[in-house]
């Protein structure tokens, strides 16, 4: 089962944005190397944003 | 015979047994050890139809979480099956072999105790004979969940399917507006001597069995415990301890919405646990049911689920994306609600007040509350159904936030069932009945109905405890012969 990981409104703008960066899905947006929004740590994984439970590959600089 | 104690209060001298509460667990016993050859007494509280008058016993104050303890329970002949919807699915060998998180045992007993008696549960309830309890749809993959299964009841009405056998069982008198007020316990020799009977205007009586068995639901049975001082000053039953304790309900959670895959078919899905899930995530079972709104079935998907799906899948740039599902709120296609178990836990509990109520009888607290543990549970259901949801290509499930952060207090809603007040145990150390629902510390008062329960897994409790109720028949009645063939 892929990992989990979740970046809810309640965490505020700051928390879900360092979700965001943990997940390896917004790097490349939110300034870090190409090579870390490039490679995810969790190929499989899921994000919750806003309660919607989502496949982490629809959130990567890639095709979807 | 059913008679009014109102108006008629000839009993017999002494009943080889003597139930109180005739709702499907009392009339189940009542019938049985009466066409076994037995004399019985089958006391109701209530008259032939709701009443005011009698429903107003049941009040009961609340401290924890809301559940509806005046509206859940029927007080009347036929108990609560009255407004029983029917669902029926059997426990299965997993709920009495895995022990409940927290810090009770689980079962004294395995599986295979009442296993025979299901037969027997699923006739008394109107299913027909041998046969399986049926899925709605298949399973998800990941091995996490499986389809539910289960029969539907017709569903039965105690009080009327039973009503001639009520009436022309040979030794069993049913007595209606007849209500118990007190259980007198002879501490020197271990037995109930008696209990104190009443009619709506006080009048009280004074009546004795060889056997008694309590039968009014898990509220109620813990409340008689309580309220009998003999039973208190005999240390049999003690207001802290785990008489009234370990007050189980099921958790209905409204666990947030779902978009269905476009061309899968729109009937309801029911999935549960399995064995390898509750192992896995040391959680407990659960059903979830997704099903989809009235008016998606109506009139199709929703133009926002469109625009989201499309969203989704087009190349927008990530950001853009985020933000996009960020500040969706549509519904989606439909609602997930959910059957979920909880773990028994002394907090959870009856307690008796000082009130009493307009036959004397104290009155009762409920004081529903959860765990850590029944927070994890809902959190582990809710996340890995989400997931498997997306994975098995079905679309996609949104969460309420109370369900993956556990800092957010729960919005649930009960299921009417209520469990585990007067649990079953290896010793009195952990429970208050037997393995026989006998109570411990004392040699004739017995338990019958999910009060009992010491787990409640997410089985409707009804059929369960008509399995128990079948096997206290038949311990009673064995018990009884045992007696009556060493005095011969």
């Amino acid at each position: 089962m892929g990992k989990l990981t979740f970046c809810t409104a309640q965490l505020g703008r700051r928390g879900f944005l360092q979700s965001c960066v943990l997940l390896g899905v917004g790097g490349a947006v939110f300034g870090a190397k190409a090579a870390v929004a490039s490679q995810p740590a969790d190929k499989s994984g899921f994000v919750v944003i806003n309660g919607w439970v989502l496949p982490s590959r629809y959130f990567r600089n890639e095709p979807a | 015979m059913i008679k009014d104690y109102q108006q008629q209060k000839v009993l017999r001298d002494s009943y080889d047994v003597c139930i109180i509460g005739a709702g499907p667990a009392g009339i189940t016993l009542g019938l049985r050890l009466a066409a076994a050859g037995w004399s019985v007494l089958l006391a109701e509280g209530g008259g032939r139809e709701y009443s005011a008058n009698s429903q107003a016993l049941y009040a009961c104050a609340s401290t924890g979480l809301e559940l509806y303890a005046k509206e859940a329970r029927l007080r009347y002949l036929g108990g609560t099956s009255n407004h029983w919807a029917g669902r029926c699915r059997p426990f299965s060998p997993s709920d009495f072999s895995i022990p409940p998180l927290g810090d009770l045992p689980g079962w004294p007993i395995p599986y295979s105790e009442i296993a025979g008696y299901l037969p027997a549960a699923m006739d008394i309830v109107d299913l027909p004979p041998g046969s399986d309890f049926q899925a709605l749809n298949t399973g998800l993959d990941g091995g996490d969940f499986e389809p539910d299964r289960f029969l539907l009841s017709p569903p039965t009405r105690f009080a009327q399917k039973y009503a001639t056998a009520l009436e022309q069982t040979q030794g069993l008198d049913v007595f209606i507006n007849c209500n118990c007020v007190n259980l007198e316990f002879d501490q020197a020799s271990g037995h109930l001597a008696a209990v104190v009977l009443s009619d709506y205007e006080c009048n009280r009586q004074r009546l004795v069995a060889r056997n008694f068995v309590l039968a009014t639901g898990a509220i109620e049975n813990a409340r008689q415990l309580l309220n009998s001082e003999s039973l208190v000053a005999a240390g049999v039953v003690s207001k802290d301890g785990l008489v009234g304790g370990c007050f189980m309900e099921h958790l209905n959670i409204d666990l947030g919405t779902f978009i269905l895959k476009s061309g899968l078919a729109p009937e309801p899905r029911e999935y549960y646990t399995t064995d390898a899930f509750v192992d896995e995530y040391k959680a407990g079972k659960g059903n979830v049911r997704a099903a989809l709104l009235a008016d998606v079935q109506t009139y199709g998907r929703t133009a926002e689920v469109k625009h989201f799906l499309e969203s989704l899948a087009c190349d927008m740039g990530v950001a853009s994306k985020i933000a996009f599902v960020a500040r969706f709120s549509c519904p989606g296609d439909g609602v997930i609600s959910t059957m979920i178990e909880q773990f028994p836990n002394l907090h959870s509990r009856v307690s008796l007040l000082d009130e009493k109520d307009a036959l004397g009888v104290a009155k009762v607290n409920v004081n529903w509350a959860l765990t850590a543990d029944d927070r994890h549970t809902i959190k582990c259901i809710g996340s890995e159904l989400a997931k498997q949801w997306a994975d098995m290509n079905l679309g996609f499930v949104k969460l309420n936030d109370f369900v993956y952060d556990t800092s957010i207090p729960l919005k649930l809603s009960p299921h009417a069932h209520h469990m585990g007040t007067t649990r079953m145990a290896s010793s009195a150390q952990f429970g208050v009945v037997d393995s026989n629902c006998k109570v411990f510390g004392t040699e004739n008062l017995y338990v019958a109905g999910s009060s009992i329960f010491a787990t409640g897994g997410a089985s409707n409790p009804t059929m369960p405890l008509l399995q128990f109720a079948v096997r206290l028949a038949d311990h009673l009645d064995a018990r009884m012969s045992s007696a009556r063939d060493a005095v011969a």
